[in-house]
């Protein structure tokens, strides 16, 4: 097993590489107008000179394997350069978002696996029942809402039926845990509706599969409860897909909060990103897909080792 | 009512996607019931819910105390304003920390439209006969924040000097505008500086009011301390904390002077970009003002327990359609018919009716302030004049709807049969009223006879750059910048430099009368050249004003914010945190 993990992570350097050498790419040759066009577009005299001064100044005037090579001699040493705009370190502020972005995202997963899973399977020992209509329909309903129209439901409803809203500034939870959950907690619920709906389908369809097997039959035949046929055997094979299942929702949540940061405040990786895409601002766009692309690497290599912890079956040889 | 195949049955059918608007910058008060003819004539708010008289609330004693809620429809871009062209540098920033030289009047009874230059770290000026010279004297008495290493000490005038080559001396793509006008400046003395001009400018108090120019920062800048990381200046308010996305946080500078500002101990902003967001907000009292769509409009008001509804006025913001010059041999580069044509396919009333919600304003008991922009924008008093009015001479006609004559100018142009064209357009960055309008100009303008190959184009990296920089055939409607001063507008259309003049125009007679404005100190004959121009541009249609919320707005202020309905800045003015914030009070 270690050294699986230990060739895995190898070989992820090269995935990670090649999504550097990609990103880079598509954001300097691909993406019409680079950070100097949008910053001369917004000034109302075309001036080539103060144009090639600011390129020179971003050293973009270099070519782009020269641009490309200062840039990752730069992030191996740890450093991810600094935004164009406001001059702090990408690192330092990717130090501050990415807990934020990630406890968003984990209280997202948490509320989706807890309410997703129990149901699947429930609905699916229940297939075709009553239960099992009355719990498929709102999750087709929350899997068809894009989440910056509940979000919106959510605000407006909750301001016009119980005087809510979500506190106007984020705090951390040091600072004032009360007012960080309130703040955190409902934007999570709204992350998670779409993901438990997707978890609970899920679940539902492998719980149907995995129950249509022999071995369950052959459980049952030997008399074991229910409930530990589904527990002991059912769940067991089910894990294995959904830890699949997880693997990807983990990287749709780290890149897809952006929507629910911008509504809620919430001062996360996913807005960082955007804004400094839509700007163009190198560093910050460039450091923090990579970083997202090391994580969402690392989170497929635990998700394949655990698959090995889960189901005995796997060896790694 | 218009026949069944016109654009208006089209434009009935097509609905008006509401979506939130991305609320531009300040917003103020401007006197309702302006008129151009008597431009010094201030007005009143419009529509006291409960009883709440602005006389009764202008005489109340200031208090001390408490902290402004507001909001930001953006984190400011940069915490230098010399380092990037936005809005939320300057509005959100620049405004707070630093003085300027000028500022825009405001007050009771100011005419704000007016935008007239008034002392703010300047005590006085004299300009010399040649009017190339421009001698300032400073204030003794303005200090600057009491952050390391400047420490509170006095300005001076070589901190405005130091300030001024900063600014001239960084790439920021602003101070190109500056360094057209400006020579040089220099020290006379400890309280004096001298500017030296390269041409008698008229708009030059304008250029040291506008919040998009010369911000005044301690000569220590770069050399001691860094202002992107932690601005200083001699302004009302001290950045306290800043924390990107979520907001800034500025605490009441002691030693501000004027004596007594401000009156509330600090302001704190919150970066909210979604409208519902900042109506719940509002309603729960957390953020003290808000412009609310008119469907929200009676629930806001019921939410401020008695406050202010105060009319800012028609914001800066204008727009208008363009032509590129991608093509040099086309149509619309050519033949100034084909470019008329397009002119008089606009139902501009209709469109301004449409997009004002003049109706539903109507049945919530509220008047809305409606006015066609011409070539000057109509926010712009005293030197904007109805397209269709008296002053446009025989000019006028070109701001009519009048789709046979369309028909015909385009016949006449060898267009018989119709003129295909491609047509530009953003989304979803100038607001639900550009949206509105860009939507509702396609049906004009095919009645008329243009076949449309609409083309939607992403913001930053078509639109900017490419579109609205004219670099495309074909039409492109967009909107322009928050500009103050005439010069600055027919720069921005027609300059021979001016990334926004789509055509590429190089028109002599223009320019010569462009030249001629820009020299004139005496406002009476300078308007009166101003006007020409509009005419004479109104006949060469280089570019086509029309209308996207050039209709005056309502803002509602909540019962205990006392003075909103006197030092409201207009709608779309960045200074606000100096011209209107530090004169607000609490009454709570």
């Amino acid at each position: 097993m270690g050294r699986y993990i230990a060739r895995r992570l190898l070989l992820a350097i090269p995935t990670v590489l090649g999504v550097s050498v990609l990103v880079f790419l598509v954001l300097r040759a691909f993406v019409p107008a680079d950070a100097v066009d949008i910053l001369m577009s917004q000034v109302l005299r075309e001036d080539p000179q103060i144009a090639e001064q600011i390129r020179r100044g971003y050293g973009l005037s270099a070519s782009l394997p020269e641009q490309y090579l200062a840039w990752i001699t730069q992030v191996v040493t740890g450093d991810l350069g600094r935004s164009y705009y406001t001059g702090r370190s990408v690192a330092g502020e990717l130090a501050v978002r990415m807990p934020v972005t990630v406890e968003l995202g984990v209280m997202a997963l948490l509320w989706a696996w807890v309410l997703g899973v129990p149901i699947g399977v429930i609905v699916a020992l229940r297939q075709d029942s009553p239960l099992d209509y009355l719990f498929r329909a709102p999750s087709i309903l929350f899997l068809a809402i894009p989440n910056l129209w509940l979000a919106l439901l959510v605000l407006t409803f909750g301001a016009r039926w119980f005087h809510w809203a979500p506190p106007i500034q984020y705090r951390t939870v040091f600072e004032n845990p009360r007012q960080h959950f309130e703040l955190m907690v409902p934007a999570a619920l709204v992350l998670g509706a779409t993901l438990s709906a997707q978890v609970m389908r899920f679940t539902r369809a492998a719980m149907l599969e995995v129950l249509r097997q022999d071995y369950i039959r052959t459980a049952r035949a030997k008399g074991l409860r229910g409930r530990l046929v589904i527990t002991r055997h059912a769940l067991r094979n089910v894990a294995v897909p959904l830890v699949t299942v997880l693997g990807g929702e983990v990287a749709t949540v780290l890149g897809g909060t952006v929507i629910i940061e911008t509504i809620f405040g919430i001062p996360g990786v996913g807005r960082y990103y955007v804004d400094s895409f839509n700007v163009r601002d190198y560093p910050v766009a460039q450091g923090v897909n990579l970083v997202l692309a090391c994580a969402v690497v690392l989170i497929n290599v635990v998700v394949d080792v655990s698959y090995g912890l889960i189901d005995p079956r796997i060896r790694y040889s | 009512m218009p026949g069944s195949n016109s654009w208006y049955t089209s434009r009935t059918v097509m609905r008006r996607r509401r979506l939130f608007r991305a609320l531009a910058a300040a917003t103020g008060l401007t006197a309702l019931g302006l008129a151009c003819s008597n431009p010094e004539r201030a007005g009143s708010t419009s529509g006291r819910p409960q009883g709440t008289t602005a006389a009764a609330t202008g005489t109340q004693t200031p208090k001390r105390g408490g902290r402004w809620q507001d909001y930001m429809t953006q984190d400011p871009a940069s915490l230098d304003p010399y380092k990037v062209v936005a809005f939320s540098a300057q509005q959100y920033v620049g405004a707070f920390v630093y003085s300027r030289l000028y500022k825009y009047n405001n007050g009771p009874g100011v005419n704000k439209s007016l935008y007239k230059p008034v002392p703010d770290l300047a005590v006085s000026h004299e300009i010399t006969d040649d009017g190339l010279t421009y001698i300032i004297k400073i204030r003794p008495d303005a200090r600057f924040h009491d952050i390391p290493p400047v420490n509170g000490r006095v300005l001076d005038a070589e901190d405005v000097v130091a300030s001024y080559k900063r600014f001239v001396g960084l790439p920021a793509p602003q101070s190109a505008t500056f360094k057209v006008a400006v020579d040089s400046a220099e020290v006379v003395d400890r309280q004096t500086v001298r500017f030296r001009l390269k041409a008698p400018y008229a708009p030059f108090l304008d250029m040291l009011a506008n919040p998009g120019f010369l911000w005044i920062m301690p000569r220590e800048a770069d050399n001691g301390f860094d202002p992107t990381q932690r601005p200083i200046g001699t302004g009302p308010w001290v950045l306290d904390k800043h924390t990107p996305s979520v907001g800034i946080a500025y605490q009441r500078h002691p030693n501000y002077f004027l004596k007594d500002l401000p009156y509330m101990d600090g302001v704190d902003m919150y970066v909210i970009s979604e409208y519902a967001q900042r109506l719940n907000q509002f309603k729960l009292g957390r953020l003290y003002t808000i412009i609310p769509q008119a469907q929200d409009f009676q629930d806001v008001v019921k939410a401020s327990q008695g406050g202010m509804i105060v009319d800012i006025g028609i914001p800066l913001a204008w727009g208008g359609i363009g032509f590129g010059h991608l093509d040099p041999d086309s149509p619309t580069m050519r033949d100034e018919r084909v470019r008329k044509a397009v002119s008089l396919a606009l139902d501009r009333d209709g469109l301004l009716q449409a997009i004002s919600n003049d109706a539903i304003w109507k049945g919530l008991g509220q008047t809305i302030e409606k006015k066609l922009n011409n070539f000057i924008p109509a926010a712009l008093g005293q030197w904007w004049v109805d397209p269709r009015g008296s002053e446009m001479g025989s000019s006028a006609q070109w701001f009519k709807f009048d789709v046979g004559e369309a028909k015909r100018l385009l016949a006449a142009a060898g267009f018989p049969n119709g003129l295909s064209l491609e047509y530009h357009r953003t989304v979803q960055i100038y607001g639900t009223d550009y949206d509105s309008a860009a939507e509702a100009l396609v049906p004009m303008l095919q009645n008329a006879g243009f076949r449309l190959d609409v083309k939607v184009d992403d913001y930053r990296s078509v639109w900017q750059p490419t579109s609205w920089a004219g670099k495309v055939r074909g039409l492109v409607y967009g909107l322009g910048a928050a500009f103050t001063d005439p010069d600055e507008v027919f720069n921005y259309l027609f300059g021979p430099d001016s990334s926004r003049n789509h055509m590429r125009v190089r028109d002599p007679q223009l320019l010569s009368l462009m030249e001629k404005q820009r020299q004139q100190l005496d406002v009476q004959e300078r308007r009166k050249t101003v006007i020409e121009i509009q005419r004479y541009a109104a006949d060469k249609m280089y570019f086509v004003p029309v209308e996207s919320r050039t209709y005056s707005q309502k803002e509602v202020a909540h019962s205990f914010v006392q003075g909103y309905e006197h030092w409201r800045v207009p709608s779309g003015s960045y200074g606000g945190a100096t011209e209107s914030l530090m004169h607000l009070w609490l009454n709570r």
